[in-house]
């Protein structure tokens, strides 16, 4: 959606213009819990490729975005949701660490 | 469609659309890096076998651990599939088309987003599905580790 005011393209439903701050129209019956992502691609990603023990509770949480919407809790779709992002990057990162790690290693190998 | 969402989050100015990392202005450059490290990445892992190229990084868990985690293999795998040999692709990992899928979709996403366009949601399998395909990957990864 366009900001009145400035022009400004927003996310359909953000409140107010991340441009000028101009309040927005807001789509009737709020913001729509189908657009409530559940990152369950990346969750196998980063299970599979990078590290299991933190991609399994990204997995979790993907699962229970689906559950909860579907129980009408939408509240609780969207914190689970944030988790599964959360847990997605906790395993990115924890994963690219032991890679850095390695290669530090190797480096340090090669050195002496 | 009824709206659940406190009144706490609407005073503070959240909208669910809002928290769930919204649109962000098309970046055509982005689109491009995205296409352009896809293809320099199959042409890497087509040239050369991750089998025997030293270069690959490697599995955190099995550096860590020893043991074989459920991706492993699958550079190797993929290695296979595009020089045509599905057999000796899913022999090295079984679950390379869950890897495939998971992978496709998440690149999808990235140029959406890139592009401008709205994020995807995920995709929408029943809670009851996630639940098998994570048993899947965890019996998975318990029996290729006992032979």
């Amino acid at each position: 959606m366009y900001c009145t005011q400035c022009g400004t393209r927003n996310d359909d439903g953000a409140p107010r213009c991340g441009n000028c701050g101009e309040p927005l129209p807001q789509p009737a019956g709020g913001p729509w819990p189908e657009s409530i992502r559940n990152y369950l691609a990346e969750a196998i990603v980063v299970t599979l490729c990078c590290c299991v023990p933190f991609g399994i509770p990204a997995i979790v949480f993907a699962a229970q975005v689906g559950s909860k919407l579907a129980a009408g809790d939408v509240e609780g779709a969207l914190v689970s949701s944030r988790r599964a992002r959360t847990w997605c990057w906790v395993a990115l990162v924890g994963g690219g660490l032991v890679c850095l790690f390695y290669v530090v290693l190797g480096l340090l190998g090669t050195l002496k | 469609v009824t709206s659940a969402v406190s009144p706490a989050a609407v005073a503070e100015g959240r909208s669910p659309a809002a928290m769930t990392e919204g649109r962000s202005p098309a970046a055509p450059w982005r689109a491009a890096a995205l296409c352009s490290g896809l293809a320099v990445a199959l042409a890497v892992v087509f040239l050369f076998n991750p089998a025997t190229a030293a270069f690959y990084p490697p599995c955190p868990f099995r550096l860590l651990t020893g043991l074989l985690c459920p991706g492993c293999g699958a550079t190797r795998a993929v290695h296979q599939l595009l020089h045509g040999r599905v057999g000796a692709a899913l022999a090295l990992n079984p679950l390379l088309p869950l890897y495939l899928a998971a992978l496709g979709w998440v690149f999808l996403a990235q140029l959406r987003l890139a592009l401008g366009r709205p994020p995807l949601a995920g995709p929408r399998l029943a809670a009851g599905w996630i639940w098998a395909l994570l048993a899947l990957v965890l019996a998975f990864w318990v029996v290729r580790n006992l032979h």
